[in-house]
């Protein structure tokens, strides 16, 4: 199975896809906006044959994972392979209508980025910051002087988890009850000590990874409050429990979502995590381990998008898909990026080297079944 | 008692004093190679000092080792993920106003990664590309 691929020449930093613009940010730190649907649909007029496959694959990935849409329009692999073959190269220094570019009121360069309620916020050594994302109003405003990481938001529990490296995890609550201007946030509030090099969601509760310390899960409980759900921190689960308990050797560890992984001598140990019925605690069950049979080397860190599992090495990103194909991405990488929280972007991975930026689609979970893939997030499909 | 020697920064005077605990077969600390002598610690310092790369609090600084004009490594650290390092750290103790370096751990201490502005000028001078900006600004494994 190919995999669909857009080009855009230039030296960037990092990007963003959100309600329907793709962000791009140069290496002085000025941004690139882009509007993306029309982007993609005036590229797709060009191919009358391919305009809805052009569309899917780049604007609506909801698509893959919905029942009706899947049972009215069933698409065949050959249609996805088609785009798959075609040389797609967006010339953002040609004057293009869809393209402007902006100051960036943000300190340069930042850790990591997060898109939150449209707003940007940005981890960088002196703390971090946001500003408005989606107008012009680009005021920005210092939230925390804490150096962290990576950012990770979670919409549904309206909190922002703060990877904080040998500082530990943390979780930042936001109240968007009010116009974004007049958000409130809270002193982020320390999870855990342990060394966080990373951090993700797995519905209300957050995964901590690191390269010195082991895996902590942090497991809230949900309470009504108010007619208000609070979640409130209930046990910090180490490492050993989850994987030691199903015989996994320690290595390096992560997840997101309803699934953990463990990399050990090439092999990833693969572990589900669901919800007991009653008490509503986090179990743990062992699946389908992945042979990736070939050493790339160490591992420099590693994701997982429901397209499949991403580990970066020095010199390529390795993809593991959901249908069990390992695609290996040569050279060594500016930046990297996965949209796993938002709707339309799920399928797309964003790698930036160093005179361009490389936008991967890929459509193979489309034919997936969900219950059943060892690598990558399920996705539940909707009606 | 290693010797040390005398800086002007800022209006100021400073020293610069290296720590014998880095250099010694003591386990624990991070160690300068055998091959970076104290002269080279000190040539690493002045040139952090003539390139401003330290902070304006005056109490935290980095530092490349060069030779033939190529980044080498300066020291081992004690990290299961990365053996070896090629950013100096160096932090100065106020109330004597003595600086001190050794090999920094940028993966294990947040504290030891290179400030932003630091490391985007090293990017910008070419001395390290942008793909290993991102895995110290990260705190990555980064080698050379």
């Amino acid at each position: 199975m190919q995999n669909i691929k857009l080009i855009i020449k230039g030296n960037f930093w990092d990007t963003q896809i959100y309600s329907k613009k793709l962000h791009i940010f140069d290496i002085n730190g000025s941004r690139f906006v882009i509007n993306w649907n029309d982007l993609i649909n005036d590229f797709s007029q060009k191919y009358p044959n391919l305009k809805t496959i052009a569309r899917i694959s780049f604007l609506e990935s909801d698509f893959f994972y919905s029942k009706s849409k899947k049972t009215e329009h069933l698409y065949s692999k050959i249609l996805f392979d088609e785009l798959a073959k075609l040389p797609i190269h967006i010339d953002i220094s040609k004057r293009n209508k869809h393209i402007s570019h902006l100051d960036n009121p943000l300190p340069f360069p930042h850790n990591d980025s997060e898109v939150y309620y449209n707003e940007l916020y940005i981890s960088h050594s002196d703390g971090i910051y946001k500003a408005n994302f989606t107008t012009s109003n680009y005021k920005k405003e210092k939230l925390w002087d804490g150096s962290v990481l990576q950012l990770s938001a979670s919409r549904s529990n309206t909190s922002i988890a703060l990877a904080a490296g040998s500082d530990g995890l943390f979780d930042m609550r936001l109240d968007t009850t009010k116009p974004s201007f007049f958000t409130k946030r809270q002193e982020p509030k320390k999870v855990s000590p342990e060394h966080c090099s990373s951090c993700e969601w797995s519905t209300h509760n957050i995964i901590s990874s690191s390269y010195i310390s082991p895996l902590v899960f942090a497991a809230y409980k949900k309470i009504k409050k108010n007619k208000k759900f609070e979640r409130i921190l209930e046990e910090l689960i180490p490492e050993h429990k989850i994987f030691e308990a199903v015989n996994i050797e320690h290595g390096f560890s992560w997840g997101e979502s309803d699934k953990l992984y463990m990399y050990k001598n090439n092999i990833i140990s693969a572990i589900k995590i669901t919800e007991h019925k009653k008490s509503k605690k986090p179990v743990f069950k062992k699946i389908k381990s992945i042979n990736i049979d070939n050493d790339y080397g160490d591992i420099v860190s590693a994701n997982v998008a429901p397209f499949g599992v991403i580990l970066e090495f020095d010199e390529r990103l390795v993809i593991i898909k959901s249908n069990g194909e390992i695609f290996p991405i040569e050279g060594e990488p500016v930046n990297w990026r996965i949209f796993t929280k938002s709707r339309y972007y799920k399928n797309q991975l964003h790698v930036i080297y160093d005179d361009r930026l490389e936008i991967y689609s890929f459509y193979h979970d489309y034919f997936v079944d969900q219950k059943l893939k060892s690598s990558g997030t399920t996705v539940r499909l909707k009606k | 008692m290693s010797e040390h020697r005398v800086y002007e920064i800022s209006d100021s005077l400073y020293t610069y004093t290296p720590n014998p605990q880095h250099r010694d077969n003591k386990v624990g600390k991070s160690k300068w190679l055998r091959a970076v002598k104290e002269e080279d610690e000190f040539n690493i310092f002045e040139l952090a000092l003539k390139n401003n790369w330290i902070l304006d609090d005056e109490r935290n600084g980095w530092g490349l080792f060069f030779y033939n004009e190529k980044i080498k490594y300066l020291g081992v650290i004690n990290n299961p993920r990365q053996k070896l390092s090629f950013i100096a750290k160096f932090v100065n103790d106020k109330s004597r106003n003595d600086w001190h370096g050794y090999p920094a751990d940028h993966i294990k201490h947040t504290h030891d990664k290179p400030h932003a502005d630091i490391l985007n000028q090293w990017m910008i001078k070419g001395f390290i590309p942008r793909a290993k900006m991102r895995k110290i600004l990260r705190s990555h494994p980064c080698r050379i």
